[in-house]
């Protein structure tokens, strides 16, 4: 799969979407960060959505955000004719909307898992 | 300020906590009715500069003013609209149920001391009291009768009239040594029931731990539940990506299929133009057709040879990847391996039902433990060792008490004996004086007779008047058609009475429900007969009771007095309850809990 993100081992992410990522674990939604960055992804790429701002750092290991190469497999699906790190780049776009949607929702009380992404 | 037990309210805990916390020690509530034709405002408060208790009860005052005038003595004046005593029957508290189930056990000391109180309500002290002022005048008359005897007859009398006078002051210290003893015995008596109601609560002690200690338990459990319900959620959570991305997937499964296919497409082009050109090759190296078996003439070979060079073109066009490129093969399988594996999300729903009743619960359970320490902390344990002994102390005490009415009884009557024979020797002393004075004490004598009759006829003819009532009530709430009347006894007790004419008494009843409804129905029953009309405030009046009972109850409320105000939960009184009192309902107002700080306001509903 190393293919769909060329050579990198690791993806960012920003300080804000860490800090929502901490706060959805100690809300005790997610048992580890790392679901709450999957489902947030995810959020992203069904409805098409990015949040490009904010500067980035590195947050966990590829193999860990997507252990069975899905996104990859996604990404190269969507987006074939970007090159593997754009494609990384904007994997992580689709992860700091959905994050920030996840957290929105939450915070105003509607988040709902049974209609999420519907 | 009184609890339902009759216990005082600390005047600090009335304080609403937001003037607490805003400095504020100042509290008190206005009353505004109508009695006798006019308008009355009660007003009661308190302030303090500190927030202590005692002195709060320093700042209390109380107005009372009617008709735009101010009364003096306003407590007095209270007394006189609803005498304290009697409260207990305009003041009805469907929790305190207990009490009046009191009324119910003929055999209970506490309903001694709730007769007085129904005695009063139905105005009987009043005959009582002109008795006693009767034997007051006795008195008077029988001590101007000794002065003129004295007086007219000299020496001649004077050991008579000393005996007569020793007997009148012997009897009337022996009428007031039983007054005290009496009151005595019915002070012991009460201390001694409300031990024994006190041992009984202790008892219960016990049993609220045990209680206590399985709904702890409960909770405990539940929040595991929930716990393990949420680690069910979070691992849905770690896999609901897969069900977003389920659509997106689908679409791109059929593109990498299309890609797939193309690939594939190519590749065995170039397998099968590969398999033609070996055939082709072979045939020119061997000059046999490789299809017939022919040998091949030099024009053949020669078409051969053109065919090789077109297929090695064709073939060169097909080789830009001499294996098929397999990364989207991988692509697919990943995407149908997870298409295979989703999570259905109407699971959450299940879930979420699940926990909120787990929840809900727990929220009940809590309600419940609440409750339960209420009661468990106005229990001391520590008194259950010392209680059985006291218990039997003032049962011996009791009994000395006893003894001691009943000889001083026995004396009263020996001198209410002797009195008379010495009466009969004054009064046949011819002397005109002291014959007006006989007539006079006789006609007292007699009087008193007739108020001792009278009182017996009129409590007599007042019980039946509240035993019909009570029965007609009964009637009208009972389920049970066998249930066919009530009967009261010396004290006010009350018992069902069967079509066969079986009398049962509260033992036999054994429904809490039932006992409800003679007890309302006996508290009807007086307010009807009673002397003192006032408004009936009743509290959580269905607690106990099944939906056609209370339907039943309040359908009978309008007919229990002219004013009745009704403290219910919307749990007790639902809005189609209200049809049992359409026509009668003159407000509705709702208390809503705003907060711990607030507290709670009062909403007009209707």
């Amino acid at each position: 799969m190393s293919s769909a993100y060329g050579d990198a081992i690791t993806l960012p992410a920003s300080d804000q979407a860490k800090s929502i990522l901490r706060q959805l674990q100690t809300k005790n939604l997610f048992n580890e960060q790392r679901h709450a960055w999957m489902l947030g992804a995810a959020l992203g790429i069904a409805t098409g959505q990015v949040h490009t701002a904010g500067n980035r750092g590195t947050f966990q290991n590829i193999n860990s955000l997507d252990p069975e190469g899905i996104f990859a497999a996604i990404m190269v699906g969507l987006y074939p004719d970007l090159s593997p790190d754009d494609r990384r780049k904007k994997l992580v776009d689709h992860a700091e909307w959905g994050i920030r949607e996840i957290y929105r929702k939450e915070e105003i009380g509607t988040l709902d898992f049974s209609t999420l992404g519907k | 300020m009184l609890n339902r037990k009759g216990k005082e309210i600390p005047p600090t805990s009335l304080l609403n906590r937001q003037a607490r916390t805003d400095g504020i020690y100042a509290f008190g509530v206005q009353m505004h009715f109508s009695h006798e034709g006019k308008p009355w405002i009660l007003t009661r408060k308190t302030s303090a500069r500190i927030h202590q208790d005692r002195k709060y009860k320093e700042g209390e005052k109380l107005h009372l003013i009617c008709d735009g005038e101010v009364v003096n003595n306003p407590q007095n004046e209270i007394e006189r609209i609803l005498p304290f005593s009697i409260n207990r029957f305009f003041f009805f508290d469907g929790e305190m149920l207990r009490d009046y189930e009191e009324l119910l056990e003929e055999k209970s000391s506490s309903m001694k001391i709730l007769k007085d109180s129904i005695e009063r309500i139905l105005g009987i002290p009043y005959f009582r009291l002109s008795r006693n002022d009767l034997k007051q005048i006795l008195k008077g008359i029988e001590r101007e009768r000794t002065t003129i005897l004295r007086r007219l007859g000299g020496q001649e009398y004077e050991d008579l009239l000393k005996e007569f006078e020793v007997v009148v002051e012997s009897m009337e210290n022996l009428e007031d040594s039983i007054e005290i003893l009496e009151q005595q015995l019915k002070d012991t008596e009460i201390e001694i029931t409300d031990d024994k109601r006190r041992q009984e609560d202790l008892k219960e002690v016990k049993q609220y731990a045990i209680k206590r200690n399985d709904i702890e338990r409960d909770i405990i459990l539940l929040d595991g539940e929930i716990k393990i319900i949420d680690e069910k959620i979070k691992n849905l959570n770690a896999d609901l990506y897969k069900a977003i991305l389920y659509n997106t997937s689908n679409n791109i499964l059929s593109q990498l299929d299309d890609k797939h296919n193309a690939v594939m497409e190519k590749y065995d082009k170039k397998i099968k133009l590969q398999g033609k050109l070996d055939e082709v090759e072979k045939g020119i190296k061997l000059q046999i057709c490789q299809y017939c078996g022919t040998i091949l003439n030099k024009e053949n070979l020669n078409f051969l040879e053109k065919e090789k060079i077109i297929l090695l073109k064709e073939i060169e066009t097909v080789t830009e990847i001499p294996q098929p490129d397999t990364s989207y093969d991988a692509y697919r399988q990943t995407l149908r391996r997870m298409n295979e594996n989703i999570i259905n999300q109407n699971e959450y729903l299940e879930i979420d039902e699940e926990k909120n009743s787990k929840i809900h619960r727990i929220a009940e359970l809590n309600e419940e433990l609440n409750e339960l320490k209420e009661k468990y902390y106005e229990k001391d344990a520590e008194e259950s060792f010392e209680l059985e002994d006291v218990i039997r102390e003032k049962e011996r005490e009791k009994g000395r008490l006893e003894g001691l009415i009943s000889s001083q009884k026995n004396e009263l009557q020996r001198l209410q004996e002797y009195k008379s024979e010495l009466n009969q020797k004054i009064t046949s002393i011819d002397k005109r004086e002291l014959n007006i004075l006989d007539k006079r004490i006789e006609l007292i004598n007699t009087l008193s007779q007739l108020f001792d009759e009278a009182i017996s006829i009129y409590t007599e003819e007042r019980k039946k008047d509240v035993e019909k009532e009570a029965t007609e009530i009964f009637r009208m709430l009972r389920s049970k058609i066998d249930f066919d009347s009530l009967s009261i006894n010396d004290n006010y007790g009350l018992s069902i009475i069967t079509t066969t004419g079986e009398s049962l008494n509260k033992s036999e009843w054994r429904s809490a429900g039932e006992e409800q409804l003679v007890a309302i129905s006996l508290i009807g029953a007086l307010n009807k007969c009673s002397q003192i009309e006032a408004p009936i405030v009743m509290d959580t009046p269905f607690g106990r009771l099944d939906l056609k009972h209370g339907g039943r109850v309040m359908t009978f409320l309008p007919k229990m007095s002219n004013q009745i105000i009704l403290f219910a939960t919307d749990r007790e009184v639902r809005d189609e309850d209200l049809s049992h009192l359409k026509g009668y309902i003159k407000s509705d107002y709702t208390l809503e809990h705003i907060g711990e700080k607030i507290g709670s306001k009062i909403i007009i509903t209707r």
